[in-house]
């Protein structure tokens, strides 16, 4: 448990960071695309492309880091009204939940990235960057979904022991 | 297999799963096991739903509303406006409304909106001896204006998924804006002046001056994105991303309130907040696929042809649908209900603009109807305000919200004439 806590702390500071590196690359990328049109007159076709790429590659490093901190959106009215016994073992039944969530995302994301590996694609607008690469974001947030629930997983599961052998 | 789907779907939303997941999970069995499409199909969802150049406004408008708060200038715009307004009845409140509509058009959305108003403002509240949920339902109620006044990021979602120039629909939202600015302020006026609340203190007219010196930069940034976009010199992701670039410059050589550290903290704030609404899009986009393969956009399509439903008449139905979800779901979360009405809003000729602004207003009155009122939660722990203190705050101008909803339906023009005007 310790050293998934500590792997996890590592990818949840790298994940927090790439997001923001990246989310400051696609402003420069975009604001350099404007500048570059009207000063230069030359608009480059790669621009579109990549910074929306770089969006989605955003969106999965802080897929599990939201996860992780619970603050993804949902109708948490029945959570909130149980008593702190259900509590738990709801929030671990919704940790099993995205643990298949993340694993039917990290395989069907990998399938598809492999066909797309197979089929050699290239964006037709960026031709040194093989889509399987792009693509493989899905199936990398899948993973940090997964190491994350785990996380959650072992910590509920911790607590309900704890809470058991207290109560007899 | 398809009852199943559904259930599995309306279990897990209710249960408290993350609302993304339950899209994605409900949409995922009804495409698999009832239409027999491969399971890699999450993969490709996850990721085209989201690759797409006007979605790519959503982070820039995310992180400009960030450095915005955090560079002083939505401070400066406060500032000046409450020097105008503060010395009228409720001129306090009325400033907190006035200046969430500036702010909307710098922010982009209620948060920052919230962020930046209420720093200012809800101390001065105290100050005047405004009890404390009359103050938190003020903030509440006109923080949700940065969804309606362009640019706003709800739009943005909006236009992408019903095929909608986000220019137009920016426009759109302008004249709904200013008229919401003034019917929310009515109350205001009505409850301070029979709870005598005092006004702001006099502000001298050097002082008031240098104030507005102060905001021009803070007022010039709408200017410049609205202006951009409708003189065509940039799209609205590109105004996205000459807004944050101009908050970068004024915040750090103008009001010198920007670091390093500030820019970084906003920058992962923003993509937190943008991974938030994204992820939950691809599971809406997943959802409304799974939905529009097993038909129930044509049923509903068939009942309203066949039922001679006239376009008003759907369009109150829509309302009121809306509203009772927004009591259970966030606005974000409410996009879902779109792929599904299309056909019939087709069908019956509703203007895509016209139901933008409405669906946008319906969000606002949804985020702050409990259960789930996210904007009141948010505020009661930004301001330290019980819960039930706000809702009892917020009443008046969520009464007020749901009139002008009806007007924006009864009356179209509000919406589209402006649009309809200025692209032709």
């Amino acid at each position: 448990m310790c050293k998934l806590a500590a792997v996890n702390r590592v990818i949840n500071t790298f994940c927090r960071c790439a997001a923001g590196a990246v989310i400051l690359i696609i402003m420069l990328l975009v604001f350099a695309e404007v500048i570059s049109r009207y000063i230069l007159g030359l608009s480059h076709e790669f621009v579109p492309a990549i910074s929306s790429w770089c969006m989605v590659w955003m969106t999965y490093f802080m897929l599990g880091v939201i996860h992780k901190a619970r603050q993804h959106i949902s109708i948490d009215i029945l959570p909130n009204r149980l008593p702190l016994q259900y509590r738990t073992p709801l929030l671990t039944l919704f940790d099993v939940i995205s643990l298949i969530f993340a694993i039917l995302l990290c395989y069907g994301g990998t399938i598809y990235d492999l066909m797309v590996r197979q089929s050699d694609i290239y964006a037709v607008t960026v031709q040194f960057i093989p889509m399987w690469i792009v693509r493989i974001c899905v199936p990398l947030g899948g993973v940090f979904l997964a190491l994350f629930s785990c996380e959650h997983l072992i910590n509920d599961a911790r607590y309900l022991i704890k809470r058991t052998k207290v109560e007899p | 297999m398809l009852v199943f789907g559904t259930v599995v779907f309306a279990v897990l939303l209710v249960s408290g799963v993350p609302i993304f997941m339950a899209f994605a999970l409900g949409g995922l069995i009804i495409i698999t096991m009832h239409m027999g499409l491969p399971l890699y199909n999450i993969g490709i969802f996850f990721f085209d739903s989201i690759d797409s150049w006007i979605m790519l406004a959503v982070p820039l408008f995310m992180l400009a509303g960030q450095l915005m708060v955090e560079s002083g200038m939505g401070k400066a715009l406060v500032d000046a406006l409450s020097g105008f307004i503060g010395r009228v009845p409720g001129g306090i409140a009325i400033s907190a409304i006035v200046a969430s509509a500036f702010v909307g058009a710098l922010a982009g959305q209620n948060l920052a909106v919230l962020g930046s108003v209420g720093v200012v403002l809800f101390p001065a509240m105290m100050a005047a001896k405004y009890d404390r949920g009359y103050s938190g339902g003020v903030l509440c109620a006109s923080s949700q204006l940065g969804f309606l006044i362009p640019p706003s990021v709800v739009f943005i979602i909006y236009g992408y998924l019903t095929q909608t120039s986000v220019a137009k629909l920016f426009i759109a939202g302008i004249i709904p804006g200013i008229l919401l600015t003034v019917l929310l302020s009515i109350p205001a006026i009505i409850i301070a002046r029979r709870r005598q609340f005092p006004p702001m203190p006099r502000v001298s007219r050097q002082e008031q001056k240098s104030r507005i010196i102060r905001a021009i930069p803070s007022i010039m940034m709408p200017i410049i994105i609205l202006g951009g976009i409708y003189g065509g010199v940039f799209t609205p992701t590109e105004a996205a991303s000459v807004a944050c670039v101009y908050a970068l410059i004024i915040g750090a050589f103008v009001y010198r309130q920007l670091t390093w550290k500030t820019i970084w903290a906003s920058a992962i704030e923003a993509a937190r907040l943008t991974s938030i609404i994204l992820i939950l899009f691809c599971g809406v986009m997943l959802l409304g696929r799974a939905i529009n393969i097993i038909g129930l956009p044509q049923v509903i399509g068939n009942w309203v042809v066949s039922g001679g439903v006239t376009a008003t008449v759907f369009l109150v139905l829509l309302c009121v649908a809306f509203i009772v979800l927004g009591m259970i779901m966030d606005a974000f979360a409410m996009v879902a209900v779109l792929p599904v009405v299309m056909p019939a809003v087709q069908v019956l000729g509703v203007n895509t603009i016209h139901l933008g602004v409405i669906f946008v207003v319906a969000s606002m009155i949804g985020t702050m109807t409990p259960p789930a009122a996210a904007a009141i939660y948010f505020t009661g722990s930004m301001f330290s305000i019980p819960t039930t203190e706000i809702i009892r705050g917020v009443l008046p101008f969520l009464v007020i919200m749901i009139i002008s909803l009806f007007i924006f339906v009864f009356i179209p023009d509000i919406a589209t004439w402006l649009p309809k005007t200025m692209f032709g």
